[in-house]
């Protein structure tokens, strides 16, 4: 990083317009993750229709920041109405209403919002710290060593992320088949595309995502359109008060949490609700006073807090280095990365050195502009919650038909957006993970052409992908990360 | 809709069974190991395989769940289907008349009806489906220059 780059990057990021969109999104951002059903994915994809037409730097800008500010918004109807604003929240959102019962409401989410704040931070800094000296590392990456990481990736799409794996499978299967429709494969053949011209280019991904992330959301939500609202708490006072003290009682469970989080965001197909999850899980575990929690203590909401936005930072490694999401959010931001011409992968770091750094910058400035904006939302939370639910919905989805025509300025576009979104409720409902789909679908077309790029350069041998050092290295890995948990399931069932 | 897992396994593997059989049609380079079919073909092997142990694993759940389909509760109730269900009709009316209709009307029919399933009263629906589609139409198709349809409207718009 050389001081040139650095102001160049400041330049970039501090320039009116894009401090105009970062102001803008953050709003929006809160407001759809302030409102239960609305999930900060969903906020990326409604966002992708007005970058369009934004230079690549304010496009990236206004995701970064709608996407932080949502996963903090999501804590504040957990904290006042026991409903979780985003998945992310779910993990305590028992436990910060249990602390608003009991008249501490500010602690809860003064607690989400500094620590939001806090995880975020180190997300970035990890973020920083990793992803320049990962590209150096993959700029010596043949097709052999990507056919290995993304097929490492697709894994850990199923055996990590989902908890029926078989289901997982399923899911990712159905998103590589998509990922082989167009003219795109070594034969230059037309598959699965039912003479549309529309699909010749391949399953365009952005009214896929869109149907999959915000048309399944409004059908489900669509079934109560009307539920009774009111705030357990109808004062709130100063939130910032006390957090000094929680962050001097808890600091390991601070690190612990934004640790887990970074990883987690940083492991494809898993993101903030999981490293939420995994790491409430871990705080009760590892806590001096398990008995507590779930009675309205605070130690699980600082951990888990600091680890859903400590894994949105984290899911940008892998995307910007290597290109393959770490979260269902970095799944849409590579659609987004490609069309801007920022195409994601180590030589991202060497060509435009500026705009990767212009990316850290905007992390830190989202982070730090959450605490006066996160604030101002907390404050304003109860005319939110007068916005009828039934009025929004509607106004969503003709946001949605734009969103899906204007890729294509075509009504397939809305089709496709339409059939999927169908598709992912379906899925949803019968437990099968949606995440792995969407992962099948960004890197199904790279998966088979490293595939086929390395078998021609082998001549048809298939033990050149085991013969490079790093290649062999990722074989192994991908090997045991199949084979050790089946032994380990053999191990247990035997002495039973 | 909760389909059992008989049921969803057998889908996945009639679909893989298909999609198997139409890749044979696929064209072979000549001279080369690898041509369009093969990943295509993996994959579909994949979601038989995959959709018969699903099958099977439902066959085996007991007292029979692996082989219904159920509803949630909501579904019993007919004003709360009709609500649900008018999500991919009006996307499905969208989709089929806006080249004929352009999108001020389409766009402000179907959100009407949105409106009104929603139970948002008669007035104020009316004034959201006008106002929100056209305030759209500045964003997207004047702002962002979006080629939005005009259908019906454009004799009006561009009277030539």
């Amino acid at each position: 990083m050389t001081p040139e780059i650095l102001s160049q990057a400041f330049n970039l990021v501090f320039d009116p317009y894009v401090l105009w969109v970062v102001a803008g999104s953050a709003l929006f951002g809160l407001f759809v993750g302030a409102i239960p059903g609305l999930t900060a994915t969903m906020a990326t994809a409604l966002l992708v229709p007005a970058t369009f037409f934004m230079p690549p730097i304010p496009a990236i800008a206004s995701m970064v920041t709608a996407t932080a500010m949502a996963i903090f918004a999501g804590d504040i109807p957990s904290c006042l109405l026991r409903m979780p604003g985003t998945p992310a929240s779910a993990a305590y959102t028992d436990e910060a209403y249990a602390l608003t019962k009991k008249g501490q409401g500010e602690l809860a989410l003064g607690a989400g919002l500094v620590f939001s704040v806090i995880g975020g931070l180190f997300g970035t800094f990890i973020l920083i710290l990793c992803a320049p000296v990962l590209a150096e590392f993959a700029l010596r990456f043949s097709s052999f060593e990507y056919f290995w990481l993304t097929l490492l990736g697709l894994s850990c799409a199923v055996f990590i992320a989902s908890g029926d794996k078989l289901k997982g499978v399923i899911s990712l299967l159905i998103g590589l088949l998509v990922a082989t429709v167009g003219l795109d494969n070594p034969a230059g053949h037309p598959r699965f595309t039912f003479g549309l011209p529309e699909l010749m280019g391949g399953a365009e991904l952005i009214p896929i995502m869109v149907g999959m992330f915000a048309v399944s959301e409004v059908m489900r939500s669509s079934i109560s359109v009307a539920a009774p609202l009111e705030t357990a708490q109808k004062a709130i006072g100063n939130v910032f008060s006390g957090m000094w003290g929680l962050l001097k009682k808890y600091p390991l469970q601070t690190l612990r949490g934004s640790v887990l989080g970074t990883l987690v965001g940083a492991l494809p197909g898993a993101g903030a609700d999981i490293a939420a999850w995994m790491s409430y899980a871990m705080s009760k575990k590892l806590s001096k006073e398990p008995e507590k929690f779930g009675t309205g203590h605070i130690e699980g909401i600082v951990e888990s807090g600091a680890a859903n936005n400590s894994a949105l930072a984290g899911a940008w490694i892998p995307a910007m280095v290597f290109g393959i999401p770490g979260d269902s959010i970095t799944a849409i931001v590579i659609g987004v990365l490609y069309m801007k011409n920022l195409n994601p992968g180590p030589t991202l770091f060497v060509n435009n050195a500026a705009s990767v750094y212009a990316v850290f910058l905007l992390f830190i400035v989202a982070n730090l502009l959450m605490l006066p904006f996160g604030w101002a939302a907390i404050k304003s939370f109860k005319q939110v919650l007068r916005l009828p639910r039934k009025a929004l919905l509607p106004c969503i989805l003709v946001f949605c038909i734009l969103g899906a025509f204007a890729i294509n300025n075509s009504v397939v576009g809305i089709a496709m957006m339409l059939g999927f979104g169908i598709l992912a409720w379906l899925m949803e409902e019968n437990g099968i993970p949606v995440a792995p789909a969407i992962l099948g679908m960004v890197l199904g077309t790279l998966l088979e052409e490293h595939f086929i790029t390395s078998m021609i350069k082998s001549d048809g041998n298939p033990l050149a992908f085991f013969d490079r050092p790093i290649s062999g290295t990722l074989a192994a890995t991908m090997i045991l990360l199949i084979v050790i948990p089946t032994l380990a399931r053999l191990l247990r069932k035997r002495p039973a | 809709m909760k389909i059992g897992d008989t049921i969803l396994g057998a889908l996945f593997a009639f679909l893989g069974a298909i999609v198997l059989w139409h890749v044979r049609t696929f064209p072979v380079i000549p001279g080369q190991k690898f041509g369009a079919a093969l990943f295509p073909g993996v994959i579909a092997a994949g979601l038989l395989v995959c959709g018969i142990l699903l099958s099977v694993r439902g066959l085996r759940q007991a007292g029979g769940g692996g082989r219904s389909i159920a509803f949630d509760d909501w579904a019993r109730d007919p004003v709360v289907v009709v609500r649900f269900l008018s999500v991919p009709a009006g996307l499905l009316f969208y989709i089929l008349t806006s080249d004929f209709l352009g999108f001020h009307i389409a766009a402000s029919v179907t959100m009407l009806g949105w409106l009104l399933i929603f139970g948002v009263r008669l007035l104020p629906a009316v004034a959201l489906a006008i106002g929100f589609p056209a305030l759209m139409h500045l964003a997207f198709y004047k702002v962002l220059r979006v080629p939005l349809p005009w259908g019906l409207l454009e004799k009006v718009v561009f009277p030539s």
